[in-house]
């Protein structure tokens, strides 16, 4: 049996399986290169896929669709499923051909656009359908003839696919939104025409002039979608009038307009239109906080209600919304709306966080830290450190971090009591360093006057990481202090004392700070690091430099020395080139990368050299790292040295390359580009070449640095 | 790497096992274990292969020279292979000569700095330090003195235990009632150095074969290494007496532990006898030094 016989006996079968198998075998019977066995004059294939888009078993429909999906339309086909929108009985067909149509985008646009005049008004509604579907932009066009239509209901059908299409792209809703407000603008034109084109433009997400929307809100056939509008419009007359629409709403209008509200209440969330608005009516307010409460059964309703009364600044929603806290369907809208409420939610939120689980009560006291304003903090802050005590660690943390913002001088020794227990030693440790810093007096004092050991030591030293010194009486006293602290045995201690240290930046604690790098903890270690990086003489000379050297050159700890190459780069001593030069060629990636970074920041132009042996390193990304360090030289040799990357065995070295040599542009510059182009056989190296031939036609430096990814040092 | 199921007998060493984790704490410490060292090996690093619940120390091995957390483990196979048993005031003698005939000499030396500085290079879990922080106090020379007591340990955890400072009834085998009421509080945790004594004691992790991170100790008037050498081998010894003298003072004095000594090591150091000890002394000059081509 031939194809065209064995397509016919399944196509004419009664069993509607037979005939889906039959449209899949016509798939397969496409594929081949010998599909002209089916029919000599070549209409074949469309043949038989129109007779399955007309079946009348859907799922043999959907399989034609499918398959016409995947095909490339034939004029014969496009003729025919264009001819399947006339006048006729097939239902079945004329919705499996808009459908086929619209996924052949582009391509049916003609097709539909021709036949378009020849059709009845069903017809060219499902035109109108079809274009919608392609989301093409040469749709827009197409679609035309349908709005100036004499059937209104074409017209309609045209502007939705107008809405349609002008939704798909930036470049497209311009142009729809004009058609649109073109048509709404039209006064005599049908009113659920320009229900169309307002429907179409609230889909856009487009503005409207308020005079406009205004008038629509007396039409009952637009006001719905007319509110829709105005809850966009962020305009300050549309807020009464969408109160006022939702006292009359009822059933489905309430959605309608409380989606308007939750809108407005966003858009104008930015400006502070909101807060110069008058209260809304006492029955506004009520019906809000119905549709809020948990009584209310609809979940929509009541997240819209939740914002929408936050937002008005409806003080009785702060309870119900902190007790939907604690509902996770509930919980963003929630948050938001007492958000809005602003520092009103407060007392509402420390009542229910005074019954609450430690988790809503952690909620409730994150909340409060952003709310609370002057006049609130001080209550906030005493209910906060009352539960602190005895509290698990998430109630402690979010405590903490209240205290950061708001605490006062009473939080001084309850926070440097929380500095002993490790949990929530590092928000103690942030809380205190705020407190310090808005409280300097206070927190003199408490240093002045702390011991040697335990919390008041490390208080002490976590003030000095923060106030200028001296503390005490004279530096020299400070740094003795912070030294005595370095032989804590709590490493929190020794690590803030040693910021301490680095923080009075003098050169007396450059002994106890050196010591410091032997600490049998590495946080220890590279605090040690930062501080010797910091210490100076009176001359401002790095006092410590001589112990960062002879780190660099002998210690064996790879993550140390990298630290120490970065406080080396930090100081910017240009001592530091002959130390850092041979680190370059270090075996190490991670020790040759900080080098590098660390000379790339050396104010001396001898480093180009050092840099440049960096590109014969074995590692990649120490390749990579020394070329984004050289990337701002104009010294000549570089360019030579960027062309021999553009050989480098690693893709990624090659596409850098092409990058670099993209910035420093020229004609020698894009002469090396073309060569390599030649023989590049990577599409992402390929890629860069061009995209650098193209940036380099302009001369020096106008494409940005690459970013610096890949960097090995430890942060 | 295979894992353990439990109910397995525990892992032994083998020879071949033992060579290979001796060579690369060698390679790493520079410490040095000769074959009787195996038994050592086995009993304190089994419970290391089940606590990772390995096969075998083949796995043990490979865990340390491939595994992400092969380096921190290293770390805790050498704590584990040199943590060493101290106690107050051990070897007194050394101590009485050091308190009756080398601090006075300290402390008329440096009477115009008024700054003295004593190492002890491998602390252990910090005894050392401390009664060395004693005798300088007993000694009442160095009142109003900057004294710095330097203790340093290879292992993390014997240094963090000299910082809490903390000991338990083993560690005071020999100390005297008197000492024990002066500078010790007895506490629930156990018997705690009084905070005079524990200021003048500073702690640190020390590789002695890094001489870059020793070098952070600064320069020192007395190093005490007892009990420290026997656990490198010849090459590694130089390296760390080298490290030593370039931290000591010219007139610095180094003790060394009773059956340990310079020869064949140094011919940097000149040899001083007290009335109970030997102990070697740093040149005021240099022009003595004759190891490693140094003059």
């Amino acid at each position: 049996m031939s194809r065209a016989q064995e397509l016919e006996a399944g196509f004419a079968s009664d069993d509607p399986e037979s005939r889906r198998r039959a449209v899949d075998f016509l798939r397969d019977t496409l594929r081949d290169p010998h599909v002209e066995e089916l029919s000599p004059d070549g209409d074949g294939p469309a043949r038989y896929l129109l007779r399955a888009l007309g079946d009348s078993d859907w799922r043999v429909r959907k399989q034609a669709i499918d398959v016409a999906r995947s095909l490339a339309p034939s004029p014969e086909l496009l003729s025919g499923l264009v001819l399947a929108l006339e006048p006729g009985d097939n239902v079945g067909l004329r919705n499996a051909a808009v459908e086929a149509l619209g996924a052949f985008s582009e391509q049916a646009v003609h097709a539909l656009a021709e036949k378009t005049p020849s059709l009845d008004a069903d017809g060219k509604k499902l035109v109108a359908e079809a274009l919608a579907r392609t989301l093409h932009p040469s749709a827009l066009d197409a679609l035309r003839p349908l709005l100036v239509d004499d059937d209104p209901n074409v017209r309609a059908a045209a502007l939705d696919a107008v809405a349609t299409v002008g939704g798909c792209g930036a470049t497209t809703a311009p142009e729809a939104f004009e058609i649109l407000a073109g048509s709404l603008r039209r006064l005599t034109e049908e009113a659920f025409v320009r229900l169309s084109a307002l429907d179409g433009i609230n889909r856009l997400g487009s503005l409207l002039p308020w005079p406009t929307i205004e008038g629509m809100l007396q039409d009952p056939v637009l006001e719905r979608s007319a509110l829709a509008a105005a809850g966009r419009s962020a305009h300050p007359e549309a807020l009464p009038a969408l109160l006022s629409a939702l006292a009359r709403a009822r059933g489905g209008g309430v959605a309608v307009v409380l989606a308007a509200l939750v809108e407005y209440a966003r858009t104008s969330a930015q400006n502070p239109l909101l807060a110069r608005t008058e209260p809304p009516s006492a029955a506004v307010a009520t019906r809000l906080l119905e549709l809020a409460a948990p009584q209310n059964d609809d979940l929509a309703s009541r997240k819209a209600a939740l914002i929408v009364s936050g937002a008005l600044g409806i003080e009785q929603i702060a309870p119900v919304a902190a007790e939907a806290l604690s509902d996770a369907r509930l919980l963003a809208e929630a948050d938001e709306s007492l958000s809005l409420l602003g520092p009103r939610a407060v007392p509402a939120l420390l009542r229910r966080a005074a019954e609450a689980d430690p988790d809503t009560r952690a909620a409730c006291i994150e909340i409060v830290t952003g709310l609370a304003d002057a006049s609130a903090a001080p209550l906030a802050v005493a209910q906060i450190l009352n539960w602190m005590a005895d509290a698990p660690p998430v109630v402690v943390r979010a405590g903490l971090g209240a205290i950061t913002l708001l605490g006062d001088v009473r939080c001084f020794a309850p926070v440097s009591a929380w500095l002993a227990n490790e949990e929530a030693q590092s928000a103690a440790e942030t809380a205190l360093a705020a407190l310090a810093q808005r409280y300097p007096d206070a927190a003199r004092a408490l240093a002045q006057s702390a011991s040697a050991e335990g919390v008041e030591a490390h208080a002490a030293a976590v003030i000095q990481t923060v106030l200028p010194a001296p503390i005490r009486a004279t530096i020299a006293e400070d740094v003795a202090y912070l030294s005595l602290l370095l032989s804590s045995s709590a490493k929190a201690v020794r690590r803030a004392a040693l910021a301490g240290l680095g923080n009075a930046g003098s050169e007396l604690g450059t002994h106890a700070a050196a010591f410091a790098l032997t600490d049998e903890e590495p946080d220890v270690r590279y605090a040690a690091v930062l501080a010797l990086s910091r210490l100076r003489n009176a001359d401002g000379v790095l006092s410590g430099l001589g112990k960062l050297l002879e780190l660099v050159e002998k210690s064996a700890d790879e993550e140390l020395v990298a630290a120490a190459l970065g406080a080396l780069a930090e100081a910017g001593d240009v001592r530091v080139l002959t130390v850092l030069r041979p680190l370059v060629r270090n075996a190490s990636p991670m020790v040759a990368v900080a080098a590098i970074e660390a000379l790339a920041r050396v104010p001396d132009a001898r480093r180009v050299e050092a840099l440049i042996e960096g590109l014969s390193h074995t590692e990649s990304e120490v390749v990579k790292a020394s070329m984004l360090a050289l990337g701002d030289s104009i010294d000549p040799r570089v360019l030579a040295h960027f062309g021999a990357c553009l050989d480098h065995d690693a893709w990624d070295v090659r596409r850098l390359s092409a990058d670099m040599l993209g910035r420093v542009g020229g004609d020698s510059a894009s002469a090396l580009l073309r060569a390599r182009l030649a023989t590049e056989d990577n599409p992402l190296v390929q890629e860069a070449i061009s995209r650098a031939l193209e940036s380099g036609h302009g001369g020096l430096r106008h494409t940005p640095l690459p970013h610096r990814a890949g960097s090995l040092r430890p942060r | 790497m295979s894992f353990r199921s439990s109910g397995e007998p525990r892992p032994r060493l083998t020879s071949e096992e033992f060579l290979l984790l001796r060579d690369v704490i060698y390679d790493h410490a520079g410490l040095s274990f000769d074959g009787d060292a195996m038994f050592l090996f086995d009993r304190r690093l089994s419970e290391r292969v089940e606590a990772l619940s390995l096969r075998s120390f083949n796995d043990y091995y490979k865990y340390i020279r491939f595994n992400v957390r092969g380096p921190a483990e290293l770390d805790e196979a050498i704590e584990r292979l040199t943590t060493k048993e101290t106690y107050f005031f051990r070897q007194e003698y050394q101590l009485r000569s050091f308190a009756n005939e080398l601090l006075p000499r300290l402390a008329a030396r440096n009477a115009d700095s008024k700054r003295v500085c004593i190492w002890s290079a491998g602390c252990s879990t910090g005894e050392e330090v401390y009664t060395l922080a004693m005798l300088v106090r007993d000694s009442a020379l160095f009142e109003g003195w900057e004294v710095r007591i330097i203790g340093s340990d290879i292992c993390k955890s014997s240094v963090a235990t000299a910082r809490r400072g903390v000991y338990q009834p083993t560690s005071f085998r020999v100390t005297s009632d008197a000492i024990m009421s002066r500078y010790f509080r007895e506490e629930a945790d156990g018997m705690h150095i009084v905070d005079h004594v524990k200021r003048l004691c500073h702690f640190g992790q020390l590789n002695l074969l890094d001489a870059g991170r020793a070098s952070m100790v600064g320069r020192v008037d007395a190093v005490f290494c007892r009990n420290v050498l026997i656990y490198f081998d010849l090459r590694s010894r130089r390296r760390v007496i080298d490290t030593l003298l370039e931290r000591l003072l010219p007139g610095g004095y180094l003790l060394l532990g009773h059956s340990e000594s310079l020869l064949n090591l140094s011919t940097a150091f000149e040899l001083v006898h007290l009335r109970e000890d030997l102990v070697y002394r740093k040149p005021l000059t240099t022009e003595r030094w004759d190891n490693g081509g140094r003059k």
